[in-house]
Formats: C-alpha cells, structure tokens, sequence
C-alpha cells in the first residue's frame, strides 16, 4: 500500500516505557495496552483490505470520522490479531448507525456496553468462544475484539468516563462484552440468518446492553417450564417500563430441552412477549410508572419488550449446567436498537 | 536497546463554525420555545419554566415541543417552527 499513517507518532525507549506512556496519555481502559507499531498498524489494516483514511464511520453528533487507521490502532492496543479486524470494522460500523445511534448509549447515566454477537464461520476460525464462561475471560478474540470497541469509543470518539461517557454504575462488560453463537450445536437459525444473512455470512451484532443475568432451573424438561423461570426473572428487571430490546441466552441444557420439545426461536419470542407483560398496577405500585393505581390499571398490562421480535435469542454458553441468561437492553427501542453488519474480508 | 515508534490513537472532532443569536436584554414581550427532551417530568418543569418566563418577566408566549427522543438533537420540524416563531428557546435534559 502506498499510503502513510497519518497519526502522531512517538519514540519511547523500550516496552514498559510504552506502556507507561499510553497510562500518562489517558489512553487506556486501566489495563495496560500492547504498544502499536507501525507493522502491527498496517497489519490489521491489510487484513481487513483497507488504506489508513478509509473512513468507517462518521458520528455525526460527535462530529468525528473514524478512520481505518484509529480503528487499527486501539486493536492493536486492545490485543487484537490482524484477523479481528474485518469484525472490528463491521462493528464501529454499526455503532455509527443512526438506530443504534450513538450518542444516548455512549453517554446515560443507565450505563451500556456494546454487546457484540459475532456470527457465521469467521466465529469457530477466530475461535470466538462461544461456550464455557461465556461473559468471563480466557478467550483472546472475545477478550480483545469487545476491548477494542471501547478503546475505539474512548480514544477515538472522545467517549471518556466522566465526562462525555456519565454511566452512573456501569458494568464490567464495558471492558469487553463480545460473543459467539453456538451455531453447529443450536437446534435454530442462527441469529444473524434470522436478520437476513445467509449462514455462510459473517456478521456482527451489536447492542447497547445493560449488564448480563442469570437464571436457574434444574427442575423442568419441558420448553414452556425453563422458559416461565426466564420470564419470571425478565418481567421485573431493568428494562421494565422504558421498552428496550432484550436478549436471551440460551445455553447448553436448556438449549437441549427447549429444541427437544420442537420450539422454534419464533415459539420461544412468543411465549417470552406473552408472559412478560406487567399489569399498570404493579408498575405503579414499584414506582416505576407514576400516578395512583386505579381500578384500569389492574387489568391494563404492558409488555416488556414493544414486540416478540425484540427478543434476540441467541444459543451460547456451557454445555453444562441448568442456567441460561437474559440482558436487557439500554434505554427504549426508540432511542437505540440492535444492528447488523456484514463482516467483510478482501 | 533502541528506541521504537508508537503511534496516537485518539481523534480530534472536525471544527464546526457555530453562531449564536445576541441575548436578548429583556424577555419582556419575547415568544418563548420550549424543547422538551420525552423523559418524565420534563414537560411538567418545561411549562412551569414558561409559566414564570410569562407572567415574572413579561414575556409574549411560550410553545412547547417534543423531540423524537432524548437522545437525539431537536428535529427540523422543531428548528423550523422555532426559527419564525420564537426569540428565545429553552431547552435541557431533564432526568
């Protein structure tokens, strides 16, 4: 290639200087970064076919253009291989989307992280995990794929704690919140074939995403059984009132139970919409929905979700263990909803 | 050992050339704006805000309009109307 990177450059005297340097700049998330060389640079940037200027995004309301070059540079940081940067680009992306729409989920005080569900054959070659401590660490990909996305966010898009970004609590997935989906094993479509891709398409998903929870049930060997646990835990959680999108985490032996009972994805969002709703009553009687309850709103509910399809269900974690997971979505639907990009690679 | 070279990865926002209309001296007799950003409560702060504006400090009137959500700038509807009807808006994140 025959451009140049245009981003300031500094000479520092060996690793643990660098280091030190990224830490004085505010440049880090709090955890030491992997200097970025000018090899390590252009690595990332050939793999995804890209020249340093090529602008990725444009945030608007920030009035930033994110270039290839930065996006490269924090993967660098991040930990990321060359090969992780075909899904950091679909992913920055997507954060640039007007329904994603950057600027509430970068800045409430509700605190989100990008969650990232990577999808098709990229995942297994990445080794993106997908199973065992699925939200923990010890996968690189996972770890330094997520990690990228908000050094992008910081460094790039000036997105600093305290300041632009006024997250009141936060969530440790705010380090790196990125996952697979267990495709070969899942009894379903994968989530990125039911946004319109084919399997054999890689794609990324993203959502504002408050933090993950989990539930428990040991007890039930039927669909409609896990599920009611799901929808008990769901239907008072955070998201209740203000209408976002939810995912649901389907892990290993529910995963089994669930597809033995011969329920679809699209069984599974209708039986979650239908069970989620909250009378007005109760909503006012949490003091999550203002006014004095009256005889209506004993009989009035109100979904958790605007609709069925705004339960993402997407089949991950262990293959042991009784408990799968929901995350609720930051904010309503209306201000910010999940995207899917295309993961391309030259 | 020598030394080698690292590079920055932040990003300055592109410049944008911003005007401001002159403060009034006076509200007396001005049409107020009320940009109201959906959260609760808003509204009910917002229109006691133009309440005082008009009986306390004179002025003309005051509208209220809603935008698409709080998480995004006002519309153009909004800026339009706002740019024929009114001298002075008012507008914040209410929470």
């Amino acid at each position: 290639m025959a451009a140049e990177l245009q981003s300031t450059r500094y000479d520092v005297a060996d690793m643990a200087q660098a280091v030190d340097f990224y830490f004085d700049k505010g440049w880090t998330d709090g955890l030491p970064v992997v200097p970025p060389t000018e090899n390590a640079i252009w690595g990332m940037l050939e793999s995804a076919g890209l020249e340093p200027q090529a602008e990725i995004t444009f945030i608007d309301n920030r009035q930033v253009s994110v270039t290839a070059e930065k996006v490269a540079i924090n993967g660098v940081m991040a930990g990321c291989k060359p090969e992780y940067m075909p899904v950091l680009v679909a992913a920055v992306e997507a954060m640039g989307d007007p329904l994603w729409s950057y600027h509430g989920p970068a800045t409430s005080t509700g605190g989100s992280a990008v969650l990232a569900v990577v999808n098709g054959p990229i995942a297994q070659e990445l080794d993106l995990n997908h199973g065992d401590n699925l939200f923990g660490p010890g996968w690189r990909a996972n770890a330094a794929i997520g990690r990228a996305l908000r050094l992008v966010m910081r460094n790039v898009i000036g997105t600093l704690p305290g300041r632009l970004d006024r997250s009141t609590l936060g969530h440790s997935g705010k380090y790196s919140f990125c996952i697979a989906e267990n495709e070969a094993e899942s009894p379903w479509s994968a989530l990125h074939v039911e946004r319109g891709f084919r399997p054999e398409q890689n794609a990324v998903t993203i959502l504002a995403a408050l933090a993950p929870q989990q539930f428990y049930n040991q007890l039930s060997n039927t669909a409609e059984g896990i599920l009611t646990t799901a929808c008990a835990h769901m239907r008072i959680s955070a998201g209740v009132r203000s209408h976002p999108q939810y995912v649901l985490v389907i892990a290993g032996e529910h995963m089994q139970v669930i597809g033995q009972d011969g329920w679809s994805k699209d069984d599974i969002r209708r039986f979650c919409f239908e069970h989620t709703h909250s009378s007005q009553a109760e909503l006012k009687r949490i003091h999550v929905m203002p006014g004095e309850i009256s005889e209506v709103d004993k009989t009035a509910l109100v979904p958790l979700v605007p609709t069925p399809e705004d339960f993402l269900i997407v089949a991950a974690g262990s293959r042991a263990g009784a408990f799968s997971g929901y995350i609720p979505g930051w904010g309503s639907k209306s201000t910010s909803r999940s995207v899917t990009r295309e993961i391309r690679r030259p | 050992m020598g030394t080698f070279q690292v590079f920055d990865p932040t990003t300055e926002a592109e410049e944008q050339a911003l005007t401001y209309v002159p403060r009034p001296d006076s509200l007396r007799n001005v049409r107020i704006g009320l940009v109201e950003n959906t959260k609760f409560n808003s509204d009910q702060l917002l229109r006691r805000i133009g309440t005082i504006l008009e009986q306390e400090y004179g002025a003309k009137s005051s509208i209220m309009r809603s935008k698409h959500n709080s998480s995004v700038p006002a519309h153009q509807e909004i800026l339009a109307e706002f740019g024929t009807d009114c001298d002075v808006v008012v507008a914040g994140v209410g929470d």
